[in-house]
């Protein structure tokens, strides 16, 4: 394409809106300003749209299937802590046995007289 | 009927000032609010066509204008223009529904990747407004247009479609004279850059 050409194109796309009418919306807009209105009045608040979620009975199953899941896992948990506490203890049983953990400190030593 | 009813709308706005538009809407008064939509709907209309280049959004983003508008009356300085004020309501929600819209599209990808046909964007916009001659270039300046910056977009359409000068532009945008005139120049020359390209790409 000629610069010439390409120039003119430009240029006619570009005051193409030149003498272009306003365009108006649908009639009866009002009408639909004030339905609109309406509804927006009529929307549930944060708290309402979250009450509505929570009785879905999906929703609510949901939660419920959760929180057991939940206290089961903290309650098996709960149970293993337990059994490897008792082993640890079980465990340490012969050092005290053997006294191995007495409290000796240097005073101990220097002082062998009662 | 309706016709004359709002004539009669549109007669009583017209000779209302600022003070007692925003009186009379504060009161309540169906028929100021009613006057001010009739007054007003075209030039809301036409600036958000010109900004998001879709019907039925600019539709819904005009009825949103009027009811922001009746709801935040009250904060309305009686120093500033009441046609100053509308304008720049109706371009910063026209300018937030464009980015909400780019959000969902985005949050769309996958299920656009996964659905079976995706759903086309529609490529041209054809003003109804334009002049039938005119109707391809302006197709392609309005697609020329959505590739430029948001300020440079606003500029160019409030100048170019709605007719304000650039005073009464830096006024809505809030910005100088000279700011305003800059991004109204470099629209231009983005515009025809982007039209050189477009037309040396399509021969």
């Amino acid at each position: 394409m000629k610069k010439e050409n390409l120039e003119k194109l430009v240029q006619e796309t570009m005051s193409s809106l030149d003498g272009a009418a306003k365009a108006s919306p649908a009639p009866f807009l009002l009408t639909r300003i004030r339905a609109k209105m309406a509804n927006v009045q009529t929307e549930p608040s944060l708290w309402e749209r979250a009450g509505m979620l929570l009785t879905k009975p999906t929703v609510a199953f949901a939660v419920l299937a959760s929180v057991i899941l939940m206290n089961v896992y903290i309650i098996t948990e709960a149970v293993r802590g337990s059994t490897t506490g008792m082993s640890a203890q079980n465990t340490t049983a012969p050092t005290d046995e053997y006294s191995l953990n007495a409290a000796t400190s240097f005073y101990d030593f220097e002082n062998i007289q009662p | 009927m309706t016709k004359n009813l709002n004539f009669k709308t549109y007669i009583t706005t017209f000779f209302l000032n600022h003070s007692e538009i925003l009186s009379g809407i504060q009161s309540g008064d169906g028929t100021v609010f009613s006057g001010l939509v009739e007054q007003w709907q075209n030039m809301v209309y036409n600036t958000s066509l010109g900004i998001v280049q879709n019907e039925e959004d600019a539709e819904d983003i005009t009825q949103d204008v009027f009811i922001r508008l009746y709801e935040n009356i009250s904060s309305f300085r009686q120093e500033a223009q009441l046609s100053t004020w509308i304008y720049r309501i109706t371009v910063n929600l026209s300018l937030d529904f464009e980015k909400r819209k780019k959000r969902q599209k985005h949050g769309g990808l996958l299920k656009k990747i996964f659905s079976v046909r995706a759903e086309e964007e529609p490529v041209n916009f054809n003003h109804p407004g334009v002049l039938l001659d005119n109707k391809e270039k302006a197709a392609i300046l309005f697609k020329a247009l959505k590739k430029l910056p948001d300020k440079q977009r606003v500029a160019f359409t409030l100048h170019k479609m709605e007719g304000l000068s650039a005073k009464e532009v830096s006024e809505i945008m809030q910005t100088s004279l000279y700011a305003v005139e800059s991004l109204i120049s470099r629209a231009k020359n983005s515009l025809k850059k982007i039209l050189e390209q477009y037309y040396l790409t399509q021969e």
